[in-house]
């Protein structure tokens, strides 16, 4: 199977491609967002440790 | 339950913060490593629907997140229970972190749903039972953030939105049984029907194995939540003081 007629995913690639890409958006925003505001959250603490 | 109570009671918010802590280290690689070899297997390996075509590889994801969809509510009402009946912090934490998971995993299934239901319903969307109460779904999700993010009181707000997701917890059988007692448009159950499944091993194992692998990126998300909940919400305990200050 070439990748081209993987892409096309028998015509329905407008369908497919779409719904794994909102689940995967969705999905690594759960886990990145969180991250970054654990960052935020410590590099706060350490800040207010350090003036004190 | 009776594990879960002690484990709530017992257990201090250090050794919460520590067990996240720990736990991510291997839960974060596990889930990409997990998740990359599920979408192999369901946009790859598995072999084209006779009568859906390529279509049906929407429902790897579609079906999952669904799953989880209902587990997350239950686990939030669950732990909504342990809020207004033992009022343990780790309980308040689990529950008011669960509602924007199920909410995002609620999204997903409709979002999907529809992206299906176009080239194999011929609409995007039907008022039926399923899409319905699932709809209701989201909306319950999105009242129990509202009204703990209204309550600036984490303590009295966990209690509101546990009050909430228990009243609410009637819609869950709803979903699951409405293929079953309406006449819908959607399917009925392929997997948890009483005999054995009504799909071939080939279509069912990457579908089995992406249900597992959202439930590990549940466990990943919510401990990463509850990480964050903890220093959000008690940022004056000594031993996290200890900790940045060793960091510094």
């Amino acid at each position: 199977m070439g990748i081209e007629q993987w892409l096309a995913m028998g015509g329905y690639g407008w369908f497919v491609w779409p719904s794994y890409a909102i689940a995967l958006v969705i999905l690594i925003w759960g886990i990145a967002y969180p991250l970054r505001v654990y960052r935020q959250l410590l590099t706060a603490l350490k800040a207010e440790e350090q003036s004190r | 339950m009776f594990l879960f109570r002690k484990f709530s009671q017992f257990v201090s918010l250090e050794y919460m913060y520590w067990l996240c802590t720990r736990w991510l280290r291997w839960l974060i690689p596990l889930t990409i490593i997990c998740f990359v070899i599920g979408l192999y297997g369901s946009l790859y390996v598995a072999p084209t629907d006779y009568k859906q075509g390529e279509a049906y590889r929407i429902l790897y994801i579609h079906a999952p997140a669904a799953w989880m969809s209902l587990l997350v509510y239950i686990i939030m009402a669950v732990t909504g229970g342990f809020v207004l009946i033992w009022r343990t912090k780790i309980a308040e934490l689990i529950h008011t972190e669960c509602a924007p998971l199920g909410a995002a995993f609620t999204v997903i299934t409709l979002l999907t749903g529809i992206l299906w239901g176009k080239p194999m319903w011929g609409a995007y969307w039907v008022w039926d039972a399923r899409l319905t109460s699932e709809l209701i779904l989201l909306f319950l999700y999105l009242g129990v953030i509202g009204l703990g993010s209204a309550i600036s009181d984490p303590r009295k707000s966990a209690q509101a939105t546990a009050v909430l997701s228990i009243i609410g917890a009637v819609n869950i059988p709803i979903i699951h049984y409405s293929v079953i007692w309406w006449n819908t448009l959607h399917q009925g159950p392929t997997v948890t029907r009483l005999d054995a499944p009504a799909a071939h091993w080939s279509i069912l194992l990457p579908l089995l194995f992406m249900a597992i692998v959202l439930k590990l990126y549940f466990l990943t998300a919510l401990l990463l939540r509850v990480r964050n909940a903890i220093v959000e919400r008690f940022p004056d305990q000594q031993w996290l003081r200890a900790m940045v200050r060793k960091e510094l």
